[in-house]
């Protein structure tokens, strides 16, 4: 693994040391154990307050069960993870928990409590979530009434408020359409350019370098990079490289 | 810095949270007390704005159900006791709070398996959840149950005093039996048929619809007075029918029995926490 140390001096609140989380497969009948799958075998990095931190990995390479991990909703079966105490790391969800026959309203309480915040805490915030998400009368409504439109927008409104002090976010969000979709990517642009500690997982190096100082890249569980993005991009793009050289090789 | 150091995958824990067990369980009820209690006032506010009679029908159903027990017992088949539908009703009233809590909360947990894979909430919130709304609705069921035994010549006495006691033994109980099943339900959806039958075996043999008393002494009464349940249904009618205190041994015996069971249903609860997530993805 290629490690490339900048801004050292800038406090750590996350550690990965050689990480490793195993998953029993299941399949058969009787849906026996019988074979066990290292989703992640080796990761190793650290996040630092006030970054955006870029994960670049492709689809497979254990990005979703590392995202899993950092939110501390599965335990890891090898290596150490440690986390500043009382900071709360958690994806940005939209929707998260909401249950189609509460209303938009308990539904946003019942969300920002899930993350983290109180209820008052909510409650306060509760006419500024109606605003962004211009749902109006609406938000008294259940959700099953809503439409996927209406829906995504209280979600993100909801997200926005309730932000943790570690957030996770999993590709470039754009949710929404044109004209929300412009308000929710300044939105995003917004959290990324504050001091808030974020981590951008995508399969897209050009997303990355967009919004990230930093950048880590896995590949099949693997931490292969960790470092100024310029130099992970150089090493991301030899490896793609070659994996084309190679295709090119065996097929001609 | 808080270290997940990972062994034998036993899960250590995330945030800054106490060693201890009993500790723990302390410290998560007080965190997420506030998500409980919330979830549960929403979930019982949304049902009673879906229905046009909203929470009337939280006193209404058992009001229809005691008239639908005394027509059928007291005037078509004319039972020979005076008192058989009052002993019934106690014995099925109690029972129901049992049964339908349990089979309320089996599917909690499962139900949630796409929102554990997004965040970590502790998996006993959403039982509870299930097991505070359905106390809620027998706490109305309770009421009208009362004032049925009081116009049938069955007035508030002393042994009064012991019912809270009681409840609190079989709302133990009904943790401690509800938790395990949550877990267990969707790891093994087959499951769920071996407890429903289980649980229509134990309502036939609790002693509802007879006196376990009143039964020759042998091995069926011996096992009869193994299930708590049949304790419970007893003490209930000491109190109510028989103005009496309940017997002290099966206060002891159920109190025993339902706390040791909740003890152990605690533990499991803590022991899958953060397993389960992993377990739920293939669902």
């Amino acid at each position: 693994m290629s490690v490339i140390e900048i801004e050292p001096d800038l406090k750590t609140c996350l550690t990965l040391k050689n990480v490793g989380v195993r998953y029993g497969l299941q399949h058969g009948q009787f849906r026996k154990k019988t074979k066990e799958f290292w989703a992640l075998k080796d990761i190793s990095f650290d996040l630092r307050h006030g970054e955006t931190l870029g994960i670049l990995g492709s689809n497979g390479a254990g990005k979703s069960t590392l995202l899993k991990v950092l939110a501390g909703i599965i335990s890891i079966d090898r290596g150490s993870f440690s986390v500043e105490d009382n900071m709360h790391v958690q994806l940005l969800t939209l929707g998260l928990g909401f249950e189609a026959p509460l209303s938009g309203r308990l539904n946003a309480v019942l969300s920002g409590m899930l993350l983290g915040k109180s209820r008052q805490y909510m409650e306060a915030r509760i006419d500024k979530i109606i605003e962004f998400s211009e749902l109006g009368d609406f938000i008294d409504q259940p959700i099953y009434t809503y439409s996927s439109g209406m829906m995504t927008r209280l979600g993100f409104a909801v997200a926005l408020e309730a932000q943790c002090d570690i957030l996770l976010i999993d590709e470039a969000l754009s949710v929404g359409d044109g004209h929300f979709q412009e308000k929710s990517a300044g939105a995003i642009r917004q959290l990324m350019d504050s001091q808030k500690t974020l981590v951008l997982v995508s399969h897209n190096i050009i997303e990355i370098r967009k919004f990230c100082k930093r950048a880590v890249w896995i590949d099949q569980g693997v931490t292969r990079a960790m470092g100024p993005v310029d130099e992970v991009h150089e090493l991301y793009e030899k490896h793609v490289q070659d994996k084309i050289n190679h295709l090119v090789r065996t097929t001609s | 810095m808080l270290t997940q150091e990972s062994t034998t995958g036993s899960p250590a824990e995330h945030f800054s949270r106490p060693q201890n067990p009993f500790a723990l369980w302390i410290h998560d009820f007080r965190r997420y007390r506030e998500i409980i209690f919330f979830r549960t006032y929403a979930s019982l506010k949304a049902e009673t704005e879906k229905a046009y009679l909203g929470y009337v029908w939280w006193f209404l159903e058992p009001v229809v159900n005691t008239i639908l027990f005394y027509t059928i017992f007291a005037i078509f088949l004319k039972h020979q006791s005076p008192n058989y539908v009052v002993f019934l009703v106690i014995g099925f009233v109690f029972w129901e709070w049992f049964q339908s809590t349990v089979s309320f909360s089996m599917p909690s947990i499962g139900s949630k398996a796409n929102l554990l894979q997004l965040i970590y909430l502790p998996k006993f919130i959403f039982p509870m959840c299930s097991i505070l709304s359905n106390a809620w609705k027998f706490v109305c069921v309770l009421a009208v149950l009362l004032v049925y035994l009081w116009i049938s010549g069955f007035p508030p006495s002393v042994a009064y005093l012991a019912l809270p006691l009681v409840l609190a033994i079989q709302l133990a109980l009904i943790i401690a039996v509800s938790f395990p099943t949550a877990i267990i339900f969707p790891i093994f959806p087959d499951s769920q048929i071996f407890i429903q039958t289980l649980l229509r075996g134990l309502m036939l043999v609790s002693g509802i619809f007879f006196e376990g008393s009143k039964l020759a002494p042998g091995p069926a009464k011996t096992w009869f007075y193994v299930n708590p349940i049949a304790h419970l249904i007893d003490m209930y009618r000491s109190i109510l029918i028989d103005h009496e205190f309940p017997a002290l041994w099966s206060l002891a015996y159920t109190a025993t029995f339902s706390l040791i069971f909740l003890v152990f249903s605690f533990w499991l609860m803590r022991k899958v926490d953060r397993i389960m997530p992993k377990l739920l993805t293939r669902e």
